[in-house]
């Protein structure tokens, strides 16, 4: 994303700047985190990339070429599972293949794989809302994986979870990661998920601007318990604060 | 056991027990709320058949009169269940036009801001304007014939059913349909596994209370100004001050709504719900 701006219509005649000048890359096979307060536009910057809202100015490329939103697939895995409840979770999934360029004959064999992959094969004829909160979380990540995306765009995903199965998730999404060799960009509040997952953070502020990049040099796997994770998470904390109001 | 110690409750409680050993299971506790409500509904009717008999005639009177109805030939030559298969086929026709009407302008109204506000000014007008007047114009302008009830009927039933698929569009999940763009999903796609099913709850109430208002006002119509279906001849026999036949073709509508709801409604709402937990 090159110089990248966005704004809403704001009260009276004026315009409310989410997104100034918003410079951002991601290497492919990476996995981002992208951190900052609430209502910063984090969650601008996704619609923004997943083709759901149009920049009022700047330039996305892709491969060094200039593109639109279009011209890649950015899929979506939402705070909230936002699965279709009366659909079972194999007829879910299916629901994001049918507009694709994919051929239906393939269709069962993606569905079987990215089930497997997060370990649900077993409630393919299962409807969400008689699965857990993790496991409806697990069936957007499938869905995500299903349609081969150059990017999976994930925001909070976890946030509404319990601690336990939300660290289970996280844990499950580095393996799928380090699996598929696809790119994350992973939004986030909380600072230690954050340096659990990403390759590198950026941090942004209450205006929208991404003022700090922070490079993870931290081996995997990864440990929450691990004393390097600490020391990173106070120096982030420390970044952090001195430019955004706690 | 000191009985003492056991309430009146607990009591019952173990007889019900000792009767019924597994009542507490939910389907079996909807089948004894049932049966016990029909039960003490015939009960009660009994009761009055004692208490006031030349006003409320005993049910087994009723069952076997209306049996008579259903199968002999009555008054303008025709069987009880010629009456009810006419009434009933006028009701499946306005049935029909109502609910594809409610459909069309009730999702048009969702889709479309303009057709949103002429019809929402005009709705309360349509709700309010009195069915018996209505159909009292409709039979002097048209003739007293079936298709004036029918006419009359399709046009004032129909604004109930709109209003209920107006708030299922308004009620649509804007997550969903944003969770669809972002997997590039098409619109014949969106409509079939997302708009449409979010609608379904939405159409079955509207069917439910659609078939109640026909039901109700096409007999309404046939008893003002036909001579064919189970209004007119409930209008004769109220005039020759029969109470009897009356309650037969009472007890009759009964059978085919209860019929309708249990035989028709229920399975297929089981079948589109079975995603719903228990």
């Amino acid at each position: 994303m090159e110089n990248v701006t966005k704004s809403f219509a704001g009260e009276g005649d004026g315009r409310n700047v989410v997104l100034d000048n918003v410079n951002l890359e991601i290497e492919s096979g990476s996995f981002v985190s992208l951190m900052g307060p609430s209502g910063c536009g984090k969650s601008t910057l996704l619609n923004i990339l997943a083709g759901i809202l149009e920049m009022d100015s700047g330039t996305l490329r892709y491969d060094g070429e200039s593109v639109s939103s279009d011209d890649f697939f950015a899929a979506y895995v939402f705070q909230e599972p936002r699965l279709l409840n009366w659909r079972t979770v194999g007829e879910n999934i299916r629901f994001v293949l049918r507009d694709q360029d994919i051929p239906e004959e393939e269709y069962d064999e993606r569905i079987t794989r990215e089930l497997k992959r997060v370990g649900l094969l077993d409630e393919r004829d299962a409807y969400p809302l008689r699965l857990s909160g993790g496991m409806q979380q697990r069936v957007g990540l499938a869905r995500a994986l299903a349609v081969n995306p150059d990017l999976i765009l994930m925001d909070e995903p976890f946030s509404a979870l319990d601690e336990l199965t939300a660290r289970k998730l996280r844990r499950d999404v580095i393996t799928l990661w380090q699996e598929t060799d696809t790119t994350i960009l992973f939004v986030t509040h909380d600072i230690v998920e954050a340096i659990y997952l990403a390759d590198r953070i950026l941090l942004m502020d209450e205006s929208g601007d991404i003022f700090e990049e922070v490079d993870i040099g931290l081996s995997r796997p990864r440990s929450f318990e691990d004393p390097q994770l600490n020391d990173i998470e106070a120096d982030v904390m420390d970044d952090f604060y001195s430019r955004v109001d706690a | 056991m000191n009985w003492k110690d056991v309430s009146i409750l607990e009591f019952t409680f173990s007889i019900i027990d000792t009767i019924v050993p597994n009542w507490n299971d939910r389907s079996m506790q909807k089948s004894l709320v049932s049966t016990g409500s029909l039960v003490s509904f015939l009960l009660l009717w009994y009761v009055g058949s004692v208490i006031v008999p030349d006003a409320i005639p005993a049910p087994d009177v009723v069952f076997a009169y209306t049996f008579d109805t259903i199968t002999s030939t009555g008054p303008r030559g025709k069987t009880g269940f010629d009456h009810l298969f006419i009434s009933l086929r006028r009701v499946a026709v306005i049935g029909a036009i109502s609910l594809t009407a409610t459909l069309a302008i009730g999702i048009t109204m969702g889709l479309n801001e303009t057709v949103e506000d002429v019809v929402s000014m005009w709705l309360p007008l349509w709700m309010t304007t009195p069915d018996i007047i209505a159909l009292l114009f409709f039979m002097i302008l048209m003739g007293f014939e079936g298709i004036s009830v029918i006419v009359v009927v399709s046009i004032f039933a129909t604004p109930f059913g709109i209003v209920n698929i107006w708030e299922g569009i308004q009620d649509l999940d804007r997550e969903l349909i944003e969770m669809g763009q972002t997997f590039e999903t098409g619109t014949v796609t969106m409509w079939r596994h997302v708009y449409l099913p979010h609608l379904l709850p939405y159409v079955f109430a509207s069917s439910r209370y659609l078939l109640g208002q026909i039901w109700k006002l096409v007999l309404v119509g046939e008893a003002i100004g036909l001579n064919t279906g189970m209004g007119s001849i409930v209008r004769l026999w109220f005039t020759l001050g029969e109470i009897t036949p009356i309650i037969a073709y009472l007890v009759l509508f009964m059978v085919v709504v209860l019929g309708l709801e249990y035989i028709v409604l229920k399975p297929l709402e089981r079948h589109f719900f079975k995603w719903r937990p228990e």
